[in-house]
């Protein structure tokens, strides 16, 4: 009886587990692209990797960058190529869940329920900002640490290396996870009391992980800058998202072959820069208001003379 | 291509042949893999000594290089070939995935550098004094006693082997001779480790050394550097062999390679001093510095017979001698030691490990990893390994750059390696991203524009299809001046520099301020006229006794040199002239006769800084009746000059100061007079930068100074002096 409870919450787990990631792959398809993620790509994804190790910029998640940029490549521009690194967390995040909960008897498929669904808020409400592929990998961490603890000989060593790969890639991916894996590295120490399998396995590991992501970029702040940026708390953006594909596509029908200049508000610049980059709208010249310009995109419903209103949405107008 | 193929390729197989002979000439067997490199290392340091011998007698010809090195190298391939050593039968082999990462990483950057090394050598240090005093002892056949610069007082080990490959093959064979230690470096590392049983470590180790910037740019070039850290090295590796061989003949190899590492460059004492550490046998290490004292030794004689220093151009102060001085012996070492002002302390690392911007060279980044080395103490091998790092790192408080870290870095490398052993995947992720963010095109993307390292790989240049002159003028703006400084100045004319020059290719005589006295004596004369005639006169009134010498002297202190621009003296006839008399100071004896030779612009400088009792002196031949004693000296540092007379033989008394007036001197201009004792001394040109300090007047006052413009480019003018 008792095995076959077993095996059916198990494969409940995975039914859940596999739920959860069909509306993850859903929603990183169908929601619209964010300001931040448009940023993101704008100044991380889209300059060539030299770029990048030329100068410090606390928005630039490295790790969360070079997924990007690899899925870019490989898949193509797309809102979904963007988002891989938050797919490739959510389904990391889901594993090392249903690892730390495999002992539970109750409750344990709704804990990953509940993890799950707090991933992808998270994700919805702090897009681009690498929380949730650093999170799961933290998770990860905290599970391999579990299995460590929990005595299984002939993978020890493993684990613990695991460990520290887990974690310093965490801090690859937001090095505001640096504290959460000092603590946990320092809450396996006091539980182990290991002192130099602990240093090898995890410490070091973890140390060059994050290094070898984090060196040249971080090369170029200070001291300051790197104090803060782990200290910093994540950024929120309550508001959800404007869905400027109709306006795009307002605007491609309308500027077909012509090379326009389009102005728009500092926040919307880095969207239009990204849809310019997905259709190959290569007329498109993108300035920011004010400005003289065949096209305005504007974040304000109200739209005077001597404006024309030729695509109005919930919150953004097209207007020439 | 073919001739400098050859020229590298006869001086590495001479040395590899020389020092084969000496293996077996001591029976020290070793497998194949170790003969090779260590035959390679020693034989370098015995053909160093050879040429050095022939140099002494000015018999360094290509002639007599072919003549015995082909010999030579026959007689000890046929003993190879008789004989050869047995493969390694060592255990623990690296796994096969290692061996692919190490040869592959070892195969493409030793090819960056060996295509750099081949193309026209085009570095500074290696186009300017390594070569320079190369290219004079190719011409004299030997040591070129009559030209002194405090480079050509360095000891020039390796620039023997540079004669060597320069004679037959030219510049670029120098620059791959270096490249040869360079490629032997990993190697010697690899095997190291196979035989403590670290064989992972030792070629992670081997590969970071190899991918790092400045050891690259370094090795690529004429430079020495690289070649102190691969004999210093290898002496730590002949202490693998102690079980096996006899101890007195490897100590004697040891010390061998100890004396070749100063021989190389100053620096390289330290080998000794660690040689001893390693060595178990004290009452043995008798063989040790008798090693040390045949590859040193000759350097210290050199100089101690040619300058009367033996450690020229330094410790002035104990061993004085007309060639160099205490004073800019001091500014000299004080400038090298020079670093840019970090706001924070964390900037210093990171300049030398990432940007190369403020400290010359860049190290890699993964060397900012390097405090992890410190977990290699808790084995012996690392603590041994880590004193070396430490002991080899000492040159670099006293030289500002990167390179003078280089001899440390095998032995940190080493030690990074023991440590990052156990953290499974570590190592190689460590490597194989030094690899990546050390390739050129990597390197664009983060390093200092300015930092020094390889920025290309020059193909054409290496395979002969850009023209020598078109590349070199593109990496070296001083090659410009080529043209014009080959027709204007006669073959061994003298231009005066405030900076040094690619001596190499300029084949004149460039007389550099900072780098013998008569440049720093020339550069006090542009300073005299250039700075407005700023000197006082003292002057004593005498009754017209006989007095058969005078002397000035010293009764302040202070940071500044004490300078005596003339000493003029009056009987009741008028200006008496110096004519045989014997003049003389204390310090700098050597020029006395500055400041009784009549002219305003030179003088007589105690060349550090002032003291009580310093003086200058001038003994008649027969007694004069001295009515007025004059001195001219700069207004600062007023040194308070002190007025005395011989009365007698051996008799000095003073002469109170009741006696004595001061007077300011109306300012002269005395620019076309230091152009005249410029000519006087066989100096007709001139090279000054913009950043010189007479550059300004120079080119406004031209006329004044009697100079005329020859050429002008990339901020420097070249003037011949009318």
């Amino acid at each position: 009886m008792e095995t076959g409870f077993t095996a059916s919450s198990e494969r409940l787990r995975w039914l859940m587990i596999g739920a959860l990631l069909a509306v993850g792959l859903w929603l990183v398809a169908w929601l619209p692209i964010a300001g931040t993620e448009a940023y993101g790509f704008v100044h991380f994804v889209r300059p060539p990797l030299r770029d990048l190790l030329g100068g410090f910029d606390p928005a630039n998640h490295v790790l969360n960058t070079v997924l990007m940029k690899r899925a870019v490549g490989v898949l193509r521009l797309s809102a979904f190529s963007l988002r891989v690194p938050a797919i490739l967390g959510l389904a990391l995040f889901l594993w090392a869940v249903a690892g730390l909960v495999s002992g539970w008897r109750r409750g344990g498929l709704a804990a990953i329920a509940l993890a799950g669904a707090a991933y992808l808020g998270m994700e919805y409400v702090a897009p681009a900002s690498a929380l949730g592929l650093a999170l799961a990998l933290w998770t990860c961490a905290a599970q391999f640490a579990m299995a460590y603890l929990e005595g299984n000989q002939r993978d020890e060593l493993r684990n613990l290396n695991l460990v520290g790969i887990c974690l310093g890639l965490s801090m690859a991916a937001n090095f505001g996870f640096l504290i959460p894996s000092m603590a946990l590295a320092l809450v396996l120490l006091l539980a182990t009391r290991r002192w130099i399998p602990w240093v090898e396995r995890v410490m070091v590991t973890a140390a060059v992980s994050a290094f070898l992501f984090l060196v040249l970029p971080f090369s170029h702040a200070s001291a300051r800058q790197l104090v803060a940026l782990a200290l910093r708390p994540p950024r929120l953006s309550l508001r959800a998202p404007e869905d400027l594909t109709g306006l795009i596509a307002t605007l491609r029908t309308q500027t077909r072959g012509k090379t326009v200049r389009i102005a728009a508000s500092a926040d919307l610049v880095p969207v239009l820069e990204f849809y310019q980059a997905r259709f190959r709208e290569g007329g498109w010249r993108i300035v920011e208001v004010p400005g003289p310009a065949d096209y305005y995109v504007l974040d304000r419903p109200a739209v005077q003379a001597p404006f024309r209103t030729v695509y109005r949405g919930r919150m953004v107008v097209l207007a020439r | 291509m073919i001739q400098i193929l050859f020229g590298a390729g006869f001086t590495v197989g001479l040395a590899m042949a020389l020092g084969w002979l000496l293996l077996r000439g001591l029976r020290i067997r070793l497998c194949r893999a170790d003969s090779m490199l260590l035959a390679w290392v020693i034989g370098s340091a015995l053909l160093s000594l050879a040429v050095f011998a022939l140099c002494s007698i000015g018999e360094a010809r290509a002639s007599i290089f072919l003549a015995a090195g082909i010999p030579i190298i026959t007689w000890s391939g046929w003993l190879w070939w008789q004989d050869p050593p047995q493969k390694s039968a060592l255990p623990g082999k690296p796994p096969i995935s290692w061996q692919v990462l190490f040869w592959c990483g070892f195969a493409i950057f030793i090819t960056i550098y060996f295509l750099n090394a081949l193309a026209p050598e085009a570095s500074p240090d290696g186009s300017g004094y390594h070569l320079g005093n190369v290219l004079r002892m190719w011409q004299r056949h030997g040591f070129a006693w009559d030209y002194h610069s405090m480079y050509a007082y360095f000891p020039q080990g390796l620039e023997m082997l540079f004669l060597v490959a320069v004679c037959l093959g030219g510049y670029s064979s120098a620059a791959l001779v270096h490249t040869a230690y360079l490629a032997a470096l990993p190697l010697l590392m690899a095997r190291f480790g196979r035989r403590c049983g670290l064989p992972r470590a030792a070629l992670g180790a081997g590969l970071l050394v190899l991918a790092s910037p400045v050891v690259g740019v370094d090795g690529a070039s004429a430079y020495n550097d690289v070649a102190l850290a691969t004999v210093s090295f290898a002496a730590l590796f002949c202490y693998q062999f102690e079980d096996e061989q006899s101890w007195h003949k490897l100590l004697f190899v040891i010390g061998l390679l100890a004396g070749f590492c100063f021989g190389i460059k100053y620096t390289g004492w330290l080998a000794l001093p660690l040689a001893l550490w390693w060595s178990p046998h004290t009452r043995r290490s008798v063989w040790l510095l008798g090693g040390w004292a045949l590859s040193a030794g000759p350097w210290l004689a050199r100089n101690w017979l040619w300058l009367g220093n033996p450690v020229a151009p330094f410790l002035n102060r104990w061993f004085p001698n007309p060639y160099y001085y205490p004073g800019p012996e001091q500014s000299y070492v004080a400038d090298l030691r020079h670093y840019e002002v970090f706001h924070h302390w964390w900037q210093a690392p990171v300049d030398l490990a990432v940007f190369g911007g403020s400290i010359s060279g860049i190290l890699g980044p993964v060397f900012l990893l390097a405090p992890l080395a410190l977990l290699a103490l808790r084995h012996t091998e690392g603590r041994r390994l880590l004193l070396a790092a430490a002991v080899w790192a000492v040159p670099a408080w006293f030289n500002s750059g990167a390179r003078f870290l280089i001899p440390a870095l095998p032995f940190l490398a080493l030690a990074m390696g023991l440590a990052l052993e156990n953290s499974w995947g570590a190592l190689p992720a460590v490597v194989a991203f030094q690899l990546w963010a050390c390739l050129p095109s990597t390197l664009a993307a983060y390093a200092a524009p300015w930092s020094w390292r390889i920025r290309d790989i020059p193909v054409a240049a290496a395979f002969g299809r850009q023209p020598e002159a078109a590349f070199l003028a593109s990496r070296l703006l001083d090659y410009g001046f080529k043209t014009a400084i080959d027709r204007e100045v006669p073959p061994g004319g003298r231009i005066f520099s405030y900076a040094g020059r690619p001596e190499a290719y300029l084949d004149r005589t460039i007389v550099v301020s900072y780098e013998s006295t008569l440049g720093l004596l020339v550069q006090d004369i542009i300073a005299e006229a250039l700075t407005g005639d700023r000197s006082v006169q003292h002057q004593w009134r005498l009754e017209g006794a006989a007095i058969r010498g005078i002397r000035v002297g010293s009764r302040e202190a202070g940071e500044q040199y004490w300078t005596v621009r003339e000493i003029r003296v009056w009987d009741g006839n008028g200006e008496v002239r110096p004519q045989g008399w014997r003049l003389s100071a204390s310090p700098n004896p050597w020029q006395s006769w500055l400041a009784f030779d009549g002219s305003p612009v030179t003088r007589w400088s105690t060349w550090q800084p002032l003291e009580r009792g310093f003086w200058v002196q001038a003994e008649f031949p027969a007694p004069l009746a001295i009515t007025r004693v004059a001195v001219e000296s700069a207004a600062a540092p007023e040194a308070h000059p002190q007025l005395e007379v011989a009365t007698g033989e051996g008799a000095w008394s003073k002469v109170p100061d009741r006696f004595a007036d001061v007077s300011a001197i109306v300012p002269r201009d005395l620019r076309r007079e230091a152009m005249n004792q410029l000519k006087a001394r066989g100096i007709f040109y001139l090279l000054i930068n913009d950043s010189d300090l007479p550059a300004q007047d120079l080119n406004e006052n031209s006329n004044q100074w009697g100079v005329s413009k020859i050429e002008e480019a990339h901020g420097t003018r070249f003037y011949r002096i009318q």
